[in-house]
């Protein structure tokens, strides 16, 4: 059988998916280019959660080398790359925190919500990191201040909707619904991106 | 793109999944409505990407140069540790191959004399080892010194920024450059103070680097229609962080914009230089 043509090299301009495929064919260039264009997002995605620049740099290095290790835990039909390097690295960061707090509780979410996701291409990976940076702040505008801070603190806390509720002496059916309002709103107003 | 899909009992059981808030009768329903509408998936799939892409807002924070290098070395290391090299000096031959029976009579004289150059050579390459072991540790604690001097000293930093960035009381206010600088990245940072404080802290990425006769210059729109308030200036250090004392605490109460210019230190602050960031709120 003839061996599977490998991709060509990468660059800064490759595309997530030319990336991945080179990552997939153990080019440790692609990996480069992979942690040029996210490694500052997953990262301050972990400084967020985690509240800590030495913990934060390990979920950094966990993350990307999950992927450089075993590349089919990613499946390019079923999300953006960067969508999964920021999901792993939240699922890896929260754990750490309950992991401090002596919880056994696991986020276990990325791996359930990629399997039920048959086709995915969204129109933000072709945009630039700034630029989508810059997009996604408009889409969160469209939001009351109280709809993004319930989101925010469903994403960096690693409360559950019972602690929320608990915590603020809101009926957990409101903190429920409210956090679920807002995503939808998200949702509709990032439609033209995802 | 995929649309939004308009029954809202399926939009909330989604948005409950993502969120990871269903109760075990919702998780059933939703298995079953995604079992007889398959093409809900992609509606999911949306909701993880709309969920996921919180992270964007975030002011983006530069990791240690440190880190990549060892991401990039473990990687290396993983390639080499695979090569078919490597598999094979780990290969363990089933059986040994046959060897051919000696009398003692034949091997006594050999045998001493092997004993004797292996028990000198042994000595050697053992002093030798120790002597590059030691060397290599020495090398290693020396590199060990500096790496974490150079971790301390970059954690201590950082700390405040991130401390500030903790606190629930600290409001943030993003901005964004008006013209791309060469490099074609646009600018983007982060005012962090608490509400009618005087202490101001600004976390810039792709900011261009001044000149000597160059400075920055904060400015606050409290509404829609009064002028520019001037709160400050800055120059942004290696790793785009500037902090200073506003000179009016009327700054940070909540305004209705945030402007940057670009400005010479000698300039009076009545008025403003080229417009280079705005609040993108």
């Amino acid at each position: 059988m003839d061996p599977m043509p490998a991709p060509p090299a990468v660059d800064e301009k490759s595309t997530d998916l030319e990336i991945f495929l080179a990552i997939q064919a153990q080019q440790v260039k692609a990996l480069d280019v992979l942690y040029g264009r996210y490694g500052r997002l997953v990262y301050s995605t972990a400084v967020k959660i985690l509240n800590n620049i030495e913990e934060a740099e390990d979920v950094t290095q966990e993350t990307f080398l999950r992927l450089w290790q075993r590349s089919e835990i990613y499946q390019p039909k079923r999300g953006s790359l960067s969508s999964f390097l920021i999901t792993l690295a939240r699922s890896r960061s929260i754990d750490r925190v309950r992991s401090r707090k002596s919880s056994q509780q696991k986020l276990l979410r990325i791996q359930t919500v990629a399997d039920c996701v048959s086709t995915y291409n969204p129109p933000l990976e072709f945009v630039t990191v700034q630029e989508r940076s810059h997009l996604v702040r408009e889409a969160l505008q469209q939001l009351s201040p109280a709809d993004r801070q319930i989101l925010e603190t469903a994403y960096y806390e690693e409360l559950s909707q019972s602690e929320i509720a608990e915590r603020d002496g809101v009926p957990l059916g409101t903190v429920k619904s409210r956090a679920r309002q807002a995503l939808k709103k998200l949702r509709i107003a990032l439609d033209h991106l995802i | 793109m995929t649309r939004p899909i308009e029954e809202p009992n399926q939009t909330d059981l989604i948005a409950g999944y993502i969120l990871g808030d269903l109760s075990p009768d919702e998780a059933i329903c939703l298995d079953e409505v995604l079992a007889e509408t398959p093409d809900l998936q992609e509606e999911v799939g949306a909701f993880a990407e709309a969920f996921s892409s919180l992270p964007y807002d975030l002011p983006l924070l530069e990791p240690s140069k440190r880190l990549k290098d060892k991401i990039i070395s473990a990687a290396n290391h993983s390639i080499a540790d695979n090569s078919p090299a490597a598999l094979h000096a780990n290969v363990v031959p089933i059986s040994a191959p046959h060897r051919r029976r000696w009398s003692w009579k034949q091997w006594m004289p050999t045998g001493i004399a092997a004993a004797a150059i292996a028990v000198l050579g042994w000595n050697q390459i053992q002093l030798s080892q120790q002597f590059q072991q030691a060397a290599a540790l020495q090398k290693q604690l020396q590199a060990t010194k500096t790496e974490l001097e150079r971790v301390r000293n970059e954690l201590q930093a950082n700390q405040g920024t991130i401390a500030l960035l903790s606190q629930p009381t600290t409001q943030m206010y993003p901005l964004i450059g008006i013209t791309s600088p060469n490099n074609g990245r646009i600018s983007t940072a982060r005012i962090l103070a608490n509400a009618g404080s005087v202490n101001v802290t600004l976390v810039a990425h792709d900011l261009p680097t001044l000149a000597n006769n160059q400075i920055y210059r904060l400015w606050a729109v409290a509404t829609p229609t009064t002028a520019p308030m001037y709160c400050g200036q800055f120059r942004q250090d290696n790793a785009g962080v500037a902090k200073w004392v506003a000179p009016n605490a009327a700054c940070t109460k909540k305004p209705a914009k945030l402007l940057v210019t670009l400005d010479a230190p000698s300039d009076p602050v009545t008025s403003a230089g080229p417009l280079v960031m705005k609040s993108s709120i």
